[in-house]
């Protein structure tokens, strides 16, 4: 069979997203499973025949999803209904939106250099880290009277860390959660 | 301290009341006096009525949750009269599938429909109890674009926190700094004497600053 001349052929969109938290190294499949499942119940068999996603690279805690022309805000608002890859409770948040799959890759590789240089810099300040992944932020914040010293641990999640002893306190804890962890006890 | 600022991040201490009947709401929300935020979750339409009259509530949240005709046209004249916002919770359309997920928006979809005729205020909260459950200004414009929310709206109801906590008051204009003086107001006589003294030129140099920025009806 024949190729359709260029002129013919339907038009796409390069999606970029991020996968988080850091370090879920997922797997394509289970990526494109994930976000057609998403898809699929947003906006039926119907979209997602229209959207016509698919998820053409991953890398690291990135993924290019590619959609139809015309449908990446439908494509992004599925994306961001994605809980869990997997058995993975995560969250994937749509950055860019490109024509090219190379533009796409740049960025991914800007963001990792950004992000080697940007650890490089605090592994300098501080001494204490001892995974390379640990961001020791420079001042602490008070709560209660007692200073903790924030550690960033991979792009978003942060630990408080209590000065002097390394015991454990529960700062925001609502009474729902109390009453969830009692019942699970 | 009921507003906390962790790097850049302002944190508002808040208080959310569920109550059964407005009885028990009455009881409830002596508590959170000195609270700055105050929301309900919603119930049928007689509660949000009284709730949203009583002019002591911040937000109205789970309207998702509310039964069918919770929220109408009168609900709407009440929230706007008392500066009363009512929330769009993005947690049953992140999380729930099928059925759920519908009457979320469909529900959601309404109150829409009624913000535009009315102008009352909304909020839009992610609902989320880990960082993961987190949502970006654009994945939030792109879910309430499910609904129909323009992102000029989505806009406007993401910062209307702020206009909760500093509600818009009448402009009170303060006559000794804006008013001209009066000629009881000047200590000295119309004397040649007193065209000499340090007061008047006083005056004079603040007629003169009257006069750059405007009287007081352009101000108003």
């Amino acid at each position: 069979m024949k190729a359709l001349p260029p002129t013919l052929r339907v038009n796409k969109r390069y999606v970029l997203c991020r996968i988080v938290p850091h370090g879920i190294d997922a797997y394509g499949k289970e990526v494109y499973y994930a976000v057609y499942d998403a898809v699929a119940s947003l906006f039926g068999d119907n979209g997602a025949a229209e959207i016509g996603m698919s998820v053409v690279h991953t890398e690291g805690n990135w993924a290019i999803i590619r959609c139809t022309r015309g449908c990446e805000k439908q494509l992004q608002a599925a994306v961001s209904t994605v809980t869990a890859i997997g058995d993975m409770p995560c969250a994937i948040r749509p950055v860019l939106t490109s024509g090219t799959i190379l533009t796409l890759k740049e960025k991914i590789r800007a963001a990792g250099s950004r992000a080697e240089g940007e650890g490089r810099e605090n592994r300098e300040d501080s001494a204490d880290c001892a995974e390379s992944n640990l961001l020791y932020a420079k001042k602490d914040i008070i709560i209660k009277g007692i200073p903790y010293r924030p550690v960033r641990v991979s792009r978003e999640k942060i630990d408080l860390y209590k000065e002097g002893i390394k015991s454990q306190d529960s700062l925001y804890y609502t009474i729902k959660d109390i009453e969830e962890l009692q019942c699970n006890q | 301290m009921t507003v906390f600022n962790v790097y850049g991040v302002e944190i508002v201490r808040g208080a959310v009341i569920k109550a059964e009947n407005f009885k028990d709401f009455q009881n409830q929300v002596k508590k959170y006096d000195s609270v700055p935020i105050v929301a309900v979750n919603a119930g049928d339409n007689a509660f949000n009525r009284s709730v949203l009259s009583s002019g002591r509530i911040n937000i109205l949240k789970g309207m998702d949750n509310a039964p069918k005709n919770a929220f109408d046209d009168v609900c709407a004249v009440n929230a706007l009269e008392k500066s009363v916002a009512v929330d769009i919770d993005l947690a049953p359309i992140i999380r729930k599938r099928g059925i759920a997920r519908q009457k979320a928006l469909a529900a959601y979809a309404d109150i829409l429909k009624f913000h535009r005729k009315y102008g009352f205020m909304l909020t839009i909260s992610s609902g989320a109890r880990t960082y993961t459950q987190l949502r970006g200004v654009r994945e939030i414009s792109n879910l309430c674009s499910l609904f129909g929310m323009t992102d000029e709206e989505t806009t406007a109801a993401l910062n209307s926190v702020s206009a909760l906590l500093n509600p818009q008051d009448a402009v009170t204009i303060n006559p000794r700094n804006f008013g001209a003086p009066s000629e009881s107001d000047c200590p000295c006589d119309e004397s040649a004497a007193c065209e000499e003294s340090d007061d008047c030129c006083e005056y004079d140099e603040f007629n003169e600053y009257d006069e750059d920025i405007g009287n007081v009806e352009d101000i108003s």
